[in-house]
């Protein structure tokens, strides 16, 4: 408001802003110009094994967010209605792998999953070996992943009045289809952005999967893997692959972002 | 910013109160397998030098090395492979380069697993094998003795081919080797002799290994502001007291005492 007046004022929380948005932009702007500067960046971007891990990350983020997505929401639409204590305690459960260290969460998986574990055996006899596969690298994604997602979620469906869907089966539309047209809608720009928070997770997992997945190229090595193992020889190729990574995470959540809006006005037009 | 800063300073200084003023602190970057070895040498060397503290840190040698040529401060860097000190002599004071340790690669066996009785059973299909990244030490010598052994006849000529097939994950440094096969989910993975001291283990040995191929070597940083201390922490190292400590840790220790 006092844009025009001199001195230039801006309220200190224009200012916070500023400085935050300076604090994490540097590092990125950084990263970017190292890669660019680094004269291996066209070679490591076209490598086999940049190629590789980034398919691997970007199939096992979609398989986990078709899970995560596919039993999120009837879970965060039936949290929503509940209120007594007992849901506060599974409210709870559910936010726990957001304070796990992931490689806390990567060991807990194998006790539970693992060969050793306590369903190891059964596993095994079932003939499922989890460990060391692309199958306990999305486990593991939606392990750590989930919460975020459920949590939005369940705030978007609390967010919808329950008149509106009382109003919609009073006027003879069925339940299900009520929850498609009404609540689904509603809670849309939620879902979405629990959904980008989520993929945001999966896609920069890292302790859980190295922990419970293990590290080998094309079956278990995701992005992050490949930039920690191409550290181990090449700051070049790390940094490229950092590049990468970060440029498609950057894409997709602004899809995301531009999906979430978009809903929203079909949602309006309900009314 | 100053707030972090502030609370972080207090953080350190709150460790550190136990020590005198002019106290030096030495960084040590250090390779993953010296974990138990430095940590105790470390405490040992505290004890004789009250105005020195020891800060370890350890990881695979080749990532210290990248931390190192990316500029991280450090009074003493010693790698498992000579290579990456080599790489980096720039960085270094040439004149204290020593070696203070050698070791020899072992495959660590799960408690779990009773199938594998030989070194040829690590080329059976369906065997589960653990190794370090190609880069990292302890993954470049056991792929090194590998194509060794193939070469051996003792073994068939694809050994090395086969046992690499075999392998489910590759690590960033042996100790994450060993930590699979503690787990039980791997079944077996090549480690240092001295990584298995205390644990236990079940493991087989390599033969035919020459005792200088894996070596320890120190050096000081050439940035470093405390040569001194820096000097005298390697010279404790290769000590009879410090080689002692190294031995115990299951090191080979041929370094004598220099005066």
């Amino acid at each position: 408001m006092n844009r025009r007046a001199f001195p230039v004022r801006l309220p200190p929380g224009g200012i916070i802003t500023l400085v935050y948005i300076a604090f994490i932009a540097l590092p990125l702007i950084a990263l970017f110009v190292r890669a660019v500067s680094s004269y291996s960046l066209w070679d490591s971007l076209t490598s086999d094994i940049t190629l590789t891990a980034l398919r691997l990350s970007l199939v096992t983020s979609l398989i986990s967010m078709i899970v995560v997505v596919g039993a999120g929401v009837p879970i965060a639409r039936y949290l929503s209605r509940r209120t007594g204590p007992l849901s506060r305690v599974i409210d709870v459960l559910i936010d726990v792998p957001l304070v796990l260290p992931p490689v806390v969460a990567g060991l807990a998986m194998l006790m539970a999953f693992g060969r050793m574990g306590i369903l190891g055996d059964a596993l095994d006899a079932a003939g499922i070996r989890l460990p060391f596969t692309t199958a306990a690298v999305i486990l593991a994604q939606i392990f750590v992943s989930a919460p975020f997602f459920i949590r939005a979620a369940k705030l978007g469906f609390q967010a919808v009045p329950r008149e509106l869907e009382e109003i919609s089966q009073t006027l003879g539309i069925s339940p299900w289809r009520t929850f498609w047209r009404v609540t689904l809608p509603l809670a849309w720009p939620s879902i979405v952005g629990g959904l980008a928070l989520s993929w945001a997770r999966a896609i920069s997992e890292f302790g859980a999967t190295i922990m419970f997945a293990g590290n080998l190229t094309g079956r278990t090595q995701t992005m992050p893997l490949a930039i920690l193992s191409a550290m181990e020889s090449n700051v070049g190729a790390a940094l490229a692959l950092a590049v990468i990574l970060v440029a498609a995470s950057v894409i997709v959540l602004f899809v995301l972002a531009l999906a979430a809006t978009r809903a929203a006005v079909p949602a309006g037009r309900l009314e | 910013m100053l707030a972090v800063s502030a609370l972080a300073a207090i953080a350190t200084t709150a460790c550190a109160a136990d020590r005198p003023e002019n106290a030096v602190t030495l960084r040590v970057f250090a390779a993953s397998s010296l974990t138990d070895a430095l940590t105790e040498a470390s405490t040992a060397f505290e004890a004789e030098n009250a105005s020195v503290a020891i800060e370890t840190h350890f990881a695979g040698s080749s990532r210290l090395r990248a931390q190192l040529e990316e500029g991280a401060q450090a009074d003493i860097f010693i790698s498992a492979d000579p290579r990456h000190v080599d790489a980096i002599t720039h960085l270094l004071v040439e004149s204290l380069i020593t070696t203070v340790a050698t070791n020899e690669m072992v495959v660590a066996l799960a408690d779990s697993t009773r199938s594998i009785q030989s070194l040829e059973d690590l080329a059976e299909p369906d065997v589960k094998i653990v190794i370090a990244l190609p880069d990292v030490p302890a993954g470049r010598y056991a792929r090194a003795l590998l194509v060794q052994m193939a070469r051996q006849a003792d073994f068939p000529s694809n050994f090395d081919d086969a046992v690499l097939a075999n392998i489910v994950s590759e690590e960033t440094n042996v100790r994450a080797v060993l930590a699979k096969i503690q787990l039980g989910e791997a079944d077996a993975g090549f480690v240092y002799r001295s990584d298995l001291r205390d644990t236990g283990f079940r493991h087989l040995t390599i033969p035919n290994q020459n005792p200088a191929d894996i070596a320890y070597v120190a050096a000081v940083l050439r940035d470093s502001p405390h040569h001194d201390a820096a000097q005298a922490f390697l010279d404790f190292l290769i000590s009879d007291e410090g080689q002692q400590i190294l031995a115990s840790q299951g090191f080979f220790v041929p370094v004598t005492a220099t005066p």
